[in-house]
């Protein structure tokens, strides 16, 4: 009698407790300033933000630019220079691609908002957070040069660009773009020109620019660098600890990661285990309810993005 | 706030034992026992009846968190675009009058 009850009461805790979503004590990434959206765009694969170049005339569509949903939930998709307002629902953390057609004939910005729907058996009684994202699409001229970055700094932070460009003599170096009115020579060091944040724009507040320029030298580079300054409150997920062993993969994340992910499978948890083909190319992806995620790819070894 | 209690640790049948012995010195006995599953049973009642609170209270913030960002999406988009767009544009006049100047 003792034991059953005993029995009964450990069956009914450890129902309620497992496969619980955690609560994130950092505040919401997106409401923060701080892009997760996990990125497909112009064959490579980016958290928050991703710049795209494509030729004058060129179709759109070939940027082939999706937006990777989790679970399921709701993708929102705007753009006013391309002319995308619309919504999709989404299942099996299924891909969504943008709707993009016609040819490249100006700049536009493709914004993306997803809200996932995580399994209702482990709501804690958690507010959950959509994921924001951004790709900024430059149209250039056939066979110009183009260099893009992409950075998340904290508010007030000063940050750099290196640009690489080789030239034994200063050139001319032009900024454009949140109020800036960027113009200098300047001389390449090591073969990289260094722009710092703080000479174009302070960026105090919880904001996004983008900056667009230009290297004029012997040759002409045009260069476009999106910033977003995010509330000193908030901290990106870090990297979790991984291991990979006789064919198993353990990871170990932050406390307040919810969800685990290895390519198609998922866990309700923040500490676990695969099966691991190392000899394959993996995606682990991990995620918070607040909205902060960590994508780490597998080729061999790992590449990490917050 | 940790919300998983660490199970390991807790020793039910010693908790059982404590309940028992604290009931039979008040003198309540087996009688005891059954106002004590009770009251639990009751207890649980409440514990499920505010998680369902809370877990409505929850997805309510939720839905009307999601709305307003999804609402926002398109304006964040303009702001953040016009001036972008402005920025590539004076940028390529400035190249041209460069290329044209040889």
């Amino acid at each position: 009698m003792r034991k059953l009850i005993s029995l009964l009461a450990v069956a009914t805790l450890l129902s309620a407790c497992a496969g619980q979503l955690k609560p994130d004590p950092v505040p919401g990434a997106l409401d923060s300033g701080y892009p997760t959206a996990e990125l497909l765009a112009c064959g490579k694969r980016a958290v928050g933000l991703a710049i795209c170049t494509i030729e004058q005339g060129k179709p759109l569509e070939s940027l082939n630019i999706r937006v990777q949903g989790y679970y399921k939930g709701t993708v929102q998709i705007d753009s006013e220079a391309c002319e995308i307002h619309t919504a999709y629902r989404y299942d099996n953390s299924q891909v969504v691609k943008a709707p993009l057609s016609g040819p490249a004939t100006e700049e536009c910005a493709i914004d993306f908002v997803v809200s996932p729907e995580y399994p209702k058996e482990s709501n804690s009684g958690l507010v959950i957070e959509s994921l924001k994202g951004r790709v900024w699409i430059r149209v250039i001229p056939a066979g110009a040069k183009h260099f893009g970055q992409n950075t998340k700094i904290k508010q007030g932070i000063n940050a750099y660009l290196n640009i690489p460009y080789q030239s034994a003599t200063p050139v001319r170096v032009v900024f454009r773009g949140c109020n800036t009115k960027f113009d200098k020579q300047m001389a390449p060091v090591n073969g990289v020109i260094r722009i710092a944040l703080h000479d174009l724009r302070n960026m105090f507040q919880v904001e996004s620019c983008i900056f667009e320029g230009t290297v004029l030298g012997a040759t002409t580079l045009r260069v476009t660098w999106q910033v977003w300054s995010y509330a000193k409150e908030f901290t990106p997920l870090g990297i979790p600890e991984v291991k990979v062993s006789g064919g198993k993969l353990s990871v170990k994340a932050d406390k307040a990661v919810s969800i685990i992910a290895l390519d198609d499978k998922y866990e309700v948890s923040n500490e676990t285990e695969f099966d691991f083909d190392a000899s394959k190319s993996h995606i682990l992806r991990m995620a918070t309810v607040g909205g902060r995620i960590v994508i780490g790819e597998w080729s061999g070894s790992w590449t990490w993005k917050n | 706030m940790e919300w998983v209690v660490d199970l390991e640790k807790l020793d039910f049948n010693k908790i059982l034992d404590i309940v028992l012995a604290a009931l039979k010195a008040a003198g309540m006995g087996w009688a005891g026992v059954a106002a004590g599953a009770l009251a639990l049973l009751g207890m649980g009642l409440f514990w499920w009846w505010w998680n369902r609170q809370k877990n409505k209270a929850a997805q309510t913030e939720t839905d009307r968190k999601r709305a307003k960002d999804q609402a926002e999406n398109a304006e964040d988009n303009a702001q953040a675009e016009r001036p972008a767009k402005q920025a590539a544009d004076d940028i390529e006049e400035i190249i041209n009058d460069h290329e044209r100047k040889g």
